[in-house]
């Protein structure tokens, strides 16, 4: 699974209105209600769960990037949300850059292991600067789809 | 007027004097203590000051008590960091090191001035340790800044290597009085001193911080009171024992140096200021014991025993002690050279002279006037050197930059934290933000702003200016991720990710993460990271980016605390086996 497969134009949100990482989970999971993937009943104990991976530690793996993730019970598949934010959010990553890239990643409960991978593979797509740069400088959120699709499918260079 | 009115101005003015001098030495690059002694021999009976003090009991007395605060000083300074750098050259330096350059020190001395082997060697004790508070004013106050290794080595030796030199001279004296013969029994005596010694140090350190963090005191001034009169204690009991009381002291800082411990802050000025007070009282108590006139009679040959001792003694002691530990050549020599003496050597000269009697025949005023002159001159010599040397042989390192805090208000005692006061300089991160957009972690109040004389209370929209104070109230542990928050810019960031690695608290205990990724972890859920990483990788490879795998996740240790306890970790995902031969083919049609 990559990162086209799980996002699509309508989960992705271009310009992020959330200053801190919690307002930023809430933002993303109230843009996965909008989109029909998570119920609206299950809008809170989905945040709840995101927040206590988050409190555990920071997500933000520097860079700009933060990948808030976590498992429930309360979705079968695999579904994620993806948002931009202009002006930074404080994310407490460990090198105290403030983060511009959120990618929310959720998994079915027991399923983590499996799909540690598409984890991974996220991480390090984000990882490449090109890409970054990229989905900062488009204009909207179905441009950021494209270049997404366009990325997501090609595995990254290795490291020479 | 009483005699303690007389007694009282004359330590007043001398006090005073002292620490005039201390302002000339800085000028003249001169180690402050020589011109203590320089203001104690012109006070002195053949000085202007025409003041008779000729009482070696009671000189010895406060050469004792001002070298035990001293050393208890300069071992709530030692930090743990510095002696685990530091701590296998150091402790064969301070006891080899001083063996040897006191057996050669004390062959030079017993030929040059024809006295017997003996006494040589009781002059080459005398002299064979390297005086820690010389070299923490060097290191710590003065204008050279090491390189971290050298330093700690330098500070950990000279802070420890006194008792080797007490019992040195003492068990010399003992053999010349006839109470011991060389053998077994000198050797069982260097044991008890030693054991009883360190035993008593750390176990009155650990007690001593357990009474002051439990004891309810009615003012706050009355706990470094309480520390000075443990540290006291300490001292007492390990001698009465039979152990060292000067490494008991050293090792009872140490520890309660390194733990937390309420009034902190106040307990180490304190103790510093005792310290200088010491410094002071000693030397011109030395000064004023001194005859400059018997100096000139010696000086000759004190010269000479002198060189033996810096060109000879010290090098080779140096060599045999640091040569295991891959050391430059450079390293070696500046070491060699930072074998500066001070108050130690002149408080044992002391002893013989109390204990001689016209029946022992011992030499002891030759000896006294010898040591005398060989530590002025060491401190002036090497003392004034010590910083051209260091840039000469490479090894200054530049100067850390100040650090963003500029005073620790105080720790807290019921709470649990701690108040930090942060000045905000042009270059720091936080000026110009808002106090909302700082990435204070969790656990930290900003508790005011001070700006000029106006005090502001902190709002979220509150933007921080250049030139401010920023007073917060702290969680212990949290202060390396605010330091960071306040720093300067052009600092490096702390953590530069390596790696692409999801952060993770050692504290995260196994249960969370087979919660969080549904993967398991062969250690019972309620241990955590950092005892399942320990125990996976043993005492010895614990250290910065030491790797432990679990399962599909592999963990790196990104910072260790003092203690060596793992404080963060970065878990990175391993690749699927088959990803890297899929990766690996796709290299290769990369080449094609």
């Amino acid at each position: 699974m990559n990162l086209a497969e799980i996002l699509q134009a309508d989960t992705i949100v271009s310009d992020l209105a959330a200053s801190d990482r919690w307002q930023v989970i809430d933002e993303l999971i109230d843009c996965l209600v909008a989109a029909g993937k998570i119920k609206l009943e299950h809008r809170d104990a989905v945040v709840a769960v995101v927040r206590k991976r988050e409190t555990s530690m920071s997500t933000g793996i520097g860079f700009g990037i933060g990948i808030p993730h976590a498992s429930t019970d309360l979705i079968d598949d695999v579904v994620g949300a993806f948002g931009r934010s202009r002006k930074g959010i404080q994310f407490d990553a460990l090198d105290n850059q403030p983060v511009t890239l959120v990618m929310l990643f959720l998994v079915p409960q027991g399923q983590f292991q499996k799909h540690l991978h598409t984890l991974a593979d996220i991480a390090k797509l984000l990882h490449r600067k090109e890409f970054r740069q990229a989905l900062e400088q488009a204009p909207d959120a179905s441009t950021m789809y494209g270049i997404i699709r366009n990325n997501a499918t090609e595995k990254p260079p290795r490291p020479v | 007027m009483f005699l303690i009115d007389t007694l009282i101005l004359v330590t007043g003015v001398l006090l005073l004097l002292g620490l005039a001098s201390s302002k000339l030495a800085a000028r003249l690059g001169m180690p402050v203590l020589v011109l203590f002694l320089l203001v104690g021999m012109i006070a002195g009976s053949e000085g202007i000051g025409g003041l008779d003090f000729e009482d070696y009991r009671l000189a010895h007395g406060i050469g004792t008590v001002a070298l035990a605060v001293i050393l208890f000083d300069g071992g709530l300074g030692t930090s743990l960091a510095a002696i685990r750098l530091s701590w296998k050259p150091s402790i064969l330096l301070a006891t080899v090191g001083v063996l040897v350059t006191a057996v050669i020190t004390g062959v030079a001395a017993s030929w040059v001035l024809d006295i017997s082997l003996m006494e040589g060697l009781l002059l080459g004790s005398i002299v064979g340790s390297t005086d820690a508070s010389a070299v923490f004013v060097i290191l710590r106050w003065g204008g050279v800044s090491l390189a971290k290794r050298i330093a700690a080595v330098l500070e950990v030796e000279s802070a420890s290597n006194d008792p080797m030199a007490i019992f040195l001279t003492i068990g010399c004296i003992e053999v010349l009085l006839g109470h011991v013969t060389i053998g077994p029994s000198l050797l069982g005596l260097f044991a008890s001193q030693m054991a009883i010694g360190a035993i008593w140090g750390v176990a009155g350190g650990y007690a001593t911080a357990w009474l002051v963090n439990r004891i309810e005191l009615g003012a706050a001034g009355m706990y470094p009171v309480l520390v000075s009169a443990c540290c006291l204690l300490i001292f007492g009991a390990a001698a009465q024992l039979g152990g060292s009381g000067f490494l008991a002291v050293y090792l009872a800082g140490v520890v309660i140096g390194n733990r937390r411990l309420a009034f902190q802050r106040s307990i180490r000025r304190f103790h510093d200021a005792l310290a200088w007070m010491g410094q002071i009282v000693m030397f011109v108590t030395l000064g004023l014991l001194c005859f400059p006139s018997r100096l000139w009679d010696v000086g000759g040959k004190a010269i000479l025993i002198c060189i033996v001792l810096m060109c000879v003694a010290r090098p080779v002691a140096v060599l045999i002690s640091a040569m295991p530990f891959c050391f430059t050549e450079r390293e070696l020599g500046f070491m060699s050279w930072v074998g500066l003496k001070g108050a130690v050597p002149i408080t044992l000269a002391t002893f013989p002279l109390m204990l001689a009697t016209p029946e022992n025949s011992l030499q002891a005023p030759l000896i006294f006037d010898v040591v005398f002159f060989i530590v002025v001159l060491s401190a002036i010599v090497q003392g004034t050197s010590l910083n051209p040397a260091a840039r000469w042989l490479g090894l200054e390192r530049p100067r850390d930059p100040e650090p963003p805090v500029t005073l620790e208000i105080s720790s807290l005692r019921h709470v649990d934290g701690e108040v930090v006061d942060y000045a905000i300089g042009e270059d720091s991160r936080a000026a110009g933000r808002m106090v909302k957009d700082l990435a204070l972690p969790g656990g930290v109040v900003i508790a005011l702003i001070a700006r000029g004389d106006r005090v502001i209370p902190p709002q979220g929209i509150t933007r921080i200016h250049t030139g401010d104070h920023v007073i917060l109230v702290l969680r212990p542990g949290t202060q390396p991720l605010v330091n960071q928050v306040f720093g300067r810019i052009s600092d490096k960031p702390a953590m530069v990710p390596k790696a692409i690695e999801f952060p993770f608290r050692g504290s995260t205990t196994v249960g969370e993460f087979e919660e969080f990724y549904s993967i398991h972890i062969d250690a019972p859920p309620k241990t955590t990271l950092d005892e399942a990483m320990r125990r996976e990788l043993g005492p010895e490879q614990t250290a910065l980016d030491a790797v432990v795998v679990f399962g599909p996740l592999r963990f790196r240790i990104q910072r260790l605390s003092e203690t060596g306890r793992i404080e963060l970790v970065g878990m990175a995902i391993l690749p699927k086996s088959e990803d890297t031969e899929s990766e690996a083919e796709r290299s290769e049609d990369g080449i094609g």
